[in-house]
């Protein structure tokens, strides 16, 4: 099995659980392997920009990120699932990023 | 001419007032809020620069009539420096922040007037409210003064979306003000954190006071207050986590209003994030979080643009994912990123405003806003699909537009402040937005006419054509001359740096 095979597969089995009606073209796979690499293109830019606070940070961040990116990849679809119309997601994300802010703020202090 | 600083937030107030009253009016409706929307990006070119203090009570230090009678342990201290009335700045950088959103401004109600033979008095007194709060936001000097601009204009959004009478709006304006009841109450803690650290809620005084000793800037309550401030700015402006919930509410707005809407957000996100720098300029770790809230902003807005079927979801989410660009300028915090972010800001409120009314060309004729049931649509309009192309190329950055220059300033910025990551982000996320327009252009207009859709080209109203040309002719000519722009941000950035 190829890896676009893999990935059409899990597209597929993530819509039926979420009960998706939107059919599986060659444009919607086009697109979710767009924004697979996307995403993941991003995430390792981000770390290697850690790099200018600690360079070990930056390399434990990247395998760590690496680990959970080979682990739980096709991320997009997953992400595309938590970012819904629901008010439950919504408000959940809302009180966790105001939760890691404010720590990372007060923990950071003023020299970092 | 100082008077008309105040005019640009009065002027739109009395006029929504009145536009109320006369609900059912049609005509004078039509005739008084043209009027005043024409009159809106005409007061700033006029207006002259510098502060107005609201009844009229300058600083003790520049009222020499006042300082005459008061004791002499007043005159000699920092006191005489400080502001006693509401005070509104307005510099070069607000003359073309506020034009443009007058220039929107203007378009939308026009639009809107067009569209309907009944106007609601209601829904234009909703759009002039909404325009007074983000003028206010953008001249504010006063911190509070600004948190309550931001809930009017948090109220006055939900207002709009309430009465655009699409299905699910409801909803979606419920949900944007309860998580806006998190968000704004932060906020305003944030603002009360730093009037008990400092005992004053003028921008400009406080930022003297924290500058000359006054105050001690390491105390950790300014951490707090800055994460907070920070929480209401990501409501604000529609960064993440509230990304999903602002392009829902772009999607569920008619189209004039959603290019309005957006409009808002934008002018927020500029106010408001410059207020965070001045204030908080000295904290790297505040840099860093606008930074990573704008990486993540363009990243999960415009992948999850990209995935979409639906093409009112779609460019609401490319609406915000590239607020992410504005983020990363100020954040970086050099002249060339500020000036770069700034710019950016200007062009991305006309193009975004410019597609918002392209892809509602779509609905008129149609009534569908799923790709997957669209196609062959040139055939009927070339001449839409044509500045429809132009736009979505405009906001990929291609030249020789106005968005190419501001994004080409802040890859430029990027490197140079030492960050080429950032530089390739910026980059691949620009390729990405040309092929999710792309994506929804092809699907919508180039591929086969499915069988049975009903095209009613002829629905399109004049008004949103003229409305997306003037919108394109702007974008060229800032594509052509960004020093038209560019050269008006330098007073802000002075007393940035």
């Amino acid at each position: 099995m190829t890896l676009y095979d893999a990935i059409i597969e899990k597209v597929r089995e993530i819509e039926k659980k979420t009960r998706m009606e939107a059919r599986v073209t060659n444009i919607s796979v086009s697109a979710v392997l767009t924004a697979e690499l996307t995403i993941v293109s991003t995430i390792l830019l981000v770390i290697l920009m850690i790099r200018k606070l600690d360079v070990y940070i930056m390399v434990l961040f990247l395998l760590l990120v690496g680990f959970m990116l080979f682990s739980m990849t096709p991320i997009a679809v997953i992400l595309r699932r938590e970012q819904t119309d629901s008010f439950y997601k919504m408000i959940f994300y809302v009180i966790l990023t105001f939760g890691v802010l404010i720590t990372l703020l007060y923990w950071g202090n003023i020299n970092v | 001419m100082k008077s008309l600083i105040a005019l640009m937030v009065i002027l739109p107030i009395l006029c929504g007032l009145l536009l109320n009253l006369l609900h059912k009016k049609d005509r004078t409706i039509k005739i008084l809020a043209l009027t005043v929307a024409i009159i809106l990006p005409i007061i700033p070119l006029i207006a002259s620069y510098g502060a107005y203090y609201f009844g009229g009570y300058p600083p003790i230090a520049e009222n020499p009539t006042i300082a005459e009678y008061l004791p002499a342990y007043i005159t000699r201290s920092y006191l005489v420096k400080f502001h006693p009335a509401i005070t509104y700045i307005f510099n070069s950088a607000q003359r073309i922040f506020i034009f443009i959103l007058g220039i929107v401004a203007f378009l939308a109600i026009f639009t809107s007037l067009n569209e309907v033979k009944k106007p609601s008095g209601v829904y234009s007194f909703l759009m002039f409210m909404a325009t007074a709060a983000v003028t206010a936001i953008v001249l504010a000097d006063d911190i509070f003064n600004l948190y309550v601009f931001f809930e009017i204009a948090a109220i006055s959004q939900a207002g709009i979306i309430l009465s655009s009478n699409i299905k699910g709006s409801y909803k979606m304006a419920l949900r944007y003000l309860f998580l806006g009841g998190v968000a704004a109450p932060m906020l305003l803690l944030g603002v009360a954190l730093l009037l008990g650290a400092i005992g004053n809620v003028n921008i400009s005084d406080m930022i003297f006071a924290m500058r000359n000793g006054l105050i001690d800037q390491g105390n950790p309550i300014f951490l707090t207050a800055a994460g907070l401030i920070i929480f209401g700015w990501l409501y604000g402006s529609g960064l993440p986590p509230f990304h999903t919930i602002k392009s829902g509410l772009y999607s569920k707005a008619l189209p004039h209003a959603a290019s309005l809407i957006q409009a808002f957000s934008v002018f927020t996100l500029v106010a408001l994030g410059i207020i965070i720098l001045r204030l908080f300029y000295y904290i790297p770790v505040v840099r860093w979080a606008i930074i990573i809230f704008s990486i993540a902003g363009m990243a999960l807005g415009i992948s999850m643009a990209i995935m979409q079927t639906d093409f009112k979801r779609l460019i609401g989410f490319l609406a915000v994912g590239e607020l992410g660009y504005i983020g990363i300028g100020l954040g970086l915090g050099t002249t060339m990123s500020i000036t770069a972010g700034l710019f950016q800001a200007v062009n991305e409120a006309l193009v975004t405003a410019c597609l918002f009314l392209g892809f509602g060309t779509i609905l008129y004729q149609t009534g569908i806003s799923e790709i997957d049931k669209l196609g062959g649509l040139l055939k009927y309009r070339p001449g839409v699909a044509g500045l429809m192309i132009l736009a979505g190329f405009i906001m990929a950055g291609i030249p020789p537009f106005n968005v190419f220059q501001s994004k080409l300033m802040l890859i430029e910025s990027a490197i140079s402040a030492g960050f080429p990551e950032l530089a390739i982000i910026m980059i691949l996320l620009s390729i990405v937005t040309f092929m999710t327009f792309m994506k929804a252009y092809y699907s919508i207009y180039l591929k086969p006419e499915p069988r049975g859709l009903e095209v009613k080209a002829e629905r399109i109203p004049s008004s949103t054509i003229f409305s997306m040309i003037i919108l394109l002719v702007i974008c060229t000519i800032l594509g052509i001359l960004p020093q038209l722009a560019t050269s008006q941000f330098g007073s802000i950035i002075h007393g940035l740096l």
